[in-house]
């Protein structure tokens, strides 16, 4: 389907008369917008171009008939949304903070104790509880 | 005749006049065998527009060949009139009231109308016109042999005039599978625009050969070289500024001794001197989100309040914002943020102002809150005065700014599983809406995939690729994924699967095996490099790079790979001689690589490049044509947004063509009039030879 292309009956006046009762039915059917939100679509006023220069051309059909889910937004404030404390995938338990032992090992990987070793990590500290049981020795220092 | 040395003449060819005197059914013969006869006009004189005056009426009264296009909510008419430059007919269309859309008189998109077209070449397109109105633009569409007519690409602003002027332009290098294309001048504002005398020439320029290359491996592959000087900081966030300089961020650096210190650090790197300048830095930039603002100063917002600790809380986001200033090399402070944001993204919009979405709040939640910053106000609007979904963007959400002012979110995104859903939507901000888009494979293994608007920026499609999943921690995946955003409903769909490499040392990759961490370049030659990556969590780094061709969606692999590891917290990006710097590796052990590398592309050993030798205005302005001055033939220009990077995610990392009107060496770049195709800002300037070889780039300013 090419956008342009749609044949067009020219509906002189109806089309806008139309139109402008579309516009008005969706108008009753959203928010109305406070008058000091910022938008993003005022460009062609607050641009203030001179009138020589041309306005943007902005082609509103691209990706104007969407028919995915369409998510819904809270007409009201709403809390932030708890997340884990290791979202970003490591076991802050051991370590440095600066370190990460991953909270998951990579496929092919069994023992924490060779894959820490393998990669690079020397004297990992237990610095909460030791759930994974690499301190066996109970020294506070992992795998040693 | 127009031939190439007189490209810019106002003499109507005169074999066009010919043709005009001929008897009306000459020329419907000619309709009627217009296909093979556009394949036999090859000489540079040929107009391959048939009935480029409009004299030829079919029965319904309207030019043969030509047909009534556009769409949208307006008012219009479309009519022959005898107010013509040449011959007794012209086309008039007038507009008497638009809401939106616009209409266009355009060729016939039949194979004996449409102008038949080879791949790789250019054409001369000019057409005689009035208008009334600034809004009008020739706009072309291109028929695919696989997919059909489509929109190309707007291509020139017609300004307004009440007497007959020629709108001339070059067309863009027909893009392969096109073998038609049609255009015409679109209105999408009211008033009065007549065309007549159309023409489509082929300007027949001897192609040169390629630049000569004594490079061995370097001239198809490409080579790496490392800084001697390490980077005195850990590059996270990298910055190319409109000095050319590259501001290196790292705050406490991921080095929480350096954080309960209080040492938080920035630099200014000058590729061209390889030296390091460090910048006293205010706060713990580390995990900020940041974006160019239009005047070049580069708006940094969030950071790291506190690192986790066990069995407690995670990151904790900063409420401060900063402004560094690349004329005095000092960063400011401006108002907070109306929450936290640990891993905020940002996107510079078309109306000079920028949004930020995402990120870890300073209790280390989630934040639901949407920053809106007002670039005439100077600073971050309060929470009620800008649009909130009141839902949680992710960290690092890759939100690229759309042509009609929406926002992609492209499900590239930072850590764990991607949102619910498909994965990947459209936010509206002005209506606050937010709808799924489908198509992104395997949505919640994308964490530290890398999304690009591909260029260029008017095709207004997105390349997402690779990604892996820090918390389940599977091998990082190959996908690649394509979206289309012109289409009515666009849906992402599988591209092709990111190259092999190999990792651990040295051990191939195979099957599934992908990457995460991975950067996109996009760079003036119009490809876009695809370089570095890890297979895990933090872990096993894939040496690899390739070189994606958004023309044909294929990689081409076997890039020189970086020779040094850049996983996570590894930045790559353009920088304005053609070269691309890469910096930073953190992984799991703590440890930090702080060499800088720096890819030379293949076109950098080439032994001649064109040169931009004069640029006669440095301010441009949206809908303007701006006239450069080369040293040689041409085939394309682009303005590119230097890179504002993170985390692998750039999402205002775009690339505008800028069609041509050519006249010898001095060539007239045609600006976009919407700046949703290309916020106002600084950009790079580069043209390209035939071969794809870029040119040294020049500063300019967009707004």
């Amino acid at each position: 389907m090419v956008w342009t292309r749609r044949p067009k009956v020219p509906r002189k006046g109806w089309g806008v008369f139309l139109g402008v009762l579309v516009t008005a039915a969706a108008g009753l059917l959203t928010i109305p917008a406070s008058a000091d939100v910022a938008t993003t679509s005022g460009l062609r006023t607050a641009a203030a171009a001179p009138s020589d220069r041309p306005e943007p051309h902005i082609i509103k059909n691209f990706a104007h008939e969407l028919t995915g889910q369409r998510k819904i937004v809270s007409r009201v404030p709403r809390p932030p949304v708890r997340v884990r404390a290791d979202i970003d995938g490591c076991d802050h338990n051991y370590g440095k903070a600066s370190q990460c032992i991953p909270v998951t090992l990579p496929p092919g990987q069994r023992d924490y104790c060779t894959y820490l070793a393998s990669h690079g990590f020397k004297q990992v500290t237990v610095r909460g509880i030791d759930l994974k049981q690499l301190d066996r020795n109970h020294n506070g220092i992992a795998c040693d | 005749m127009k031939t190439h040395s007189s490209a810019l003449g106002r003499r109507r060819p005169r074999r066009l006049d010919r043709f005009r005197s001929r008897q009306i059914h000459l020329i419907a013969l000619v309709v009627l065998t217009g296909a093979m006869i556009a394949v036999g006009h090859a000489s540079a004189a040929t107009n391959l527009i048939q009935n480029d005056g409009m004299e030829v009426l079919g029965q319904d009264g309207f030019p043969s060949c030509w047909e009534r296009s556009g769409y949208g909510n307006n008012n219009y008419s479309f009519a022959v009139t005898n107010q013509a430059h040449g011959g007794g007919n012209a086309m008039n269309i007038t507009i008497t009231n638009i809401v939106d859309g616009d209409r266009k008189a355009m060729m016939l998109e039949a194979p004996a109308c449409a102008p038949q077209v080879t791949p790789g070449k250019q054409y001369d397109l000019s057409v005689w016109y009035t208008t009334t109105t600034p809004n009008t633009v020739i706009t072309t569409f291109r028929h695919d042999v696989n997919l059909g007519w489509q929109y190309w690409i707007d291509l020139k602003q017609l300004p307004v005039t009440n007497t007959f002027q020629e709108g001339m332009v070059r067309t863009p290098v027909i893009p392969p599978n096109t073998d038609q294309i049609t255009w015409g001048v679109t209105i999408y504002g009211v008033g009065t625009l007549i065309t007549d005398d159309y023409t489509m020439t082929d300007p027949n320029e001897p192609t040169p050969p390629p630049p000569g290359c004594t490079a061995g491996e370097a001239c198809t592959k490409g080579a790496w070289s490392v800084v001697s000087t390490p980077s005195s900081v850990r590059s996270i966030h990298s910055v190319v500024l409109h000095t050319g300089k590259v501001l290196l961020i790292a705050g406490s650096g991921n080095d929480p001794d350096a954080f309960a210190a209080g040492t938080f650090v920035s630099v200014l790197f000058d590729p061209v001197t390889s030296t390091f300048q460090n910048l006293l830095t205010p706060a713990d930039l580390f995990c900020a989100g940041h974006v160019q603002l239009p005047d070049g100063r580069v708006l940094v917002m969030g950071g790291n309040k506190n690192y986790p600790v066990p069995n407690g809380h995670g990151y904790e986001g900063l409420k401060k914002s900063y402004i560094f200033d690349p004329s005095t090399n000092s960063y400011s402070q401006t108002n907070d943020l109306n929450a936290g944001h640990w891993y905020p993204s940002a996107t510079a919009l078309g109306n000079s102002d920028a949004l930020s979405f995402g990120g870890l709040d300073e209790d280390s939640n989630g934040t639901v809150t949407t920053e809106y910053y007002s670039f005439s106000q100077g600073r971050w609007l309060g929470l009620h005065e800008a649009r909130q979904t009141w839902s949680f963007w992710g960290l690092y959400p890759s939100m690229i700014l759309m042509q009609d002012g929406r926002l992609f979110y492209s499900g590239s995104h930072v850590f764990g599983n991607g949102l619910p859903g498909t994965g990947a939507s459209i936010y509206d901000y002005d209506n606050n809406t937010i709808t799924d888009v489908p198509g992104l494979q395997d949505k919640d293994n994308r964490d530290q995939s890398a999304s690009v608007l591909l260029p260029p920026a008017q095709d207004q499609r997105v390349l997402t690729m690779g990604g892996g999943n820090v918390n389940t921690n599977p091998d990082a995946n190959r996908h690649t994924d394509i979206i289309d955003l012109k289409q009515p409903n666009p849906a992402y769909t599988p591209g092709p699967s990111i190259p092999h490499g190999t990792h651990s040392g040295g051990v191939p990759q195979s099957g599934a095996q992908g990457k995460m961490y991975v950067s996109a370049v996009i760079l003036p030659d119009g490809k876009v490099l695809e370089t570095g990556g890890a297979m895990h969590n933090r872990a096993d780094p894939v040496k690899e790079a390739s070189m994606f061709d958004p023309a044909t969606n294929t990689f081409t692999a076997g890039m020189a790979p970086d020779p040094l590891d850049r996983g996570y917290h590894s930045v790559a990006a353009l920088l304005p001689d053609g070269r691309v710097i890469a910096a930073g590796n953190n992984p799991g052990d703590g440890s930090f690589d702080t060499r800088i590398s720096i890819y030379s592309p293949p076109y950098m050993f080439r032994e001649t490049r064109p040169q931009i030798s004069a640029v006669q205005n440095q301010n441009w302005s949206y809908g303007s044509t701006q006239q450069i001055t080369v040293n040689g033939p041409v085939t394309s220009a682009v303005l590119i947004r230097p890179a504002a990077v993170t985390h692998s995610s750039d999402p205002n990392q775009r690339s505008l063509a800028l069609p041509m009107t050519v006249a010898g060496n001095s060539i007239g770049l045609n600006v976009t009039s919407n700046p949703n195709m290309a916020p106002p800002g600084w950009y790079m300037l580069f043209v390209t030879d035939a071969a794809g070889t870029p040119s040294v780039a020049q500063w300019i300013h967009l707004g």
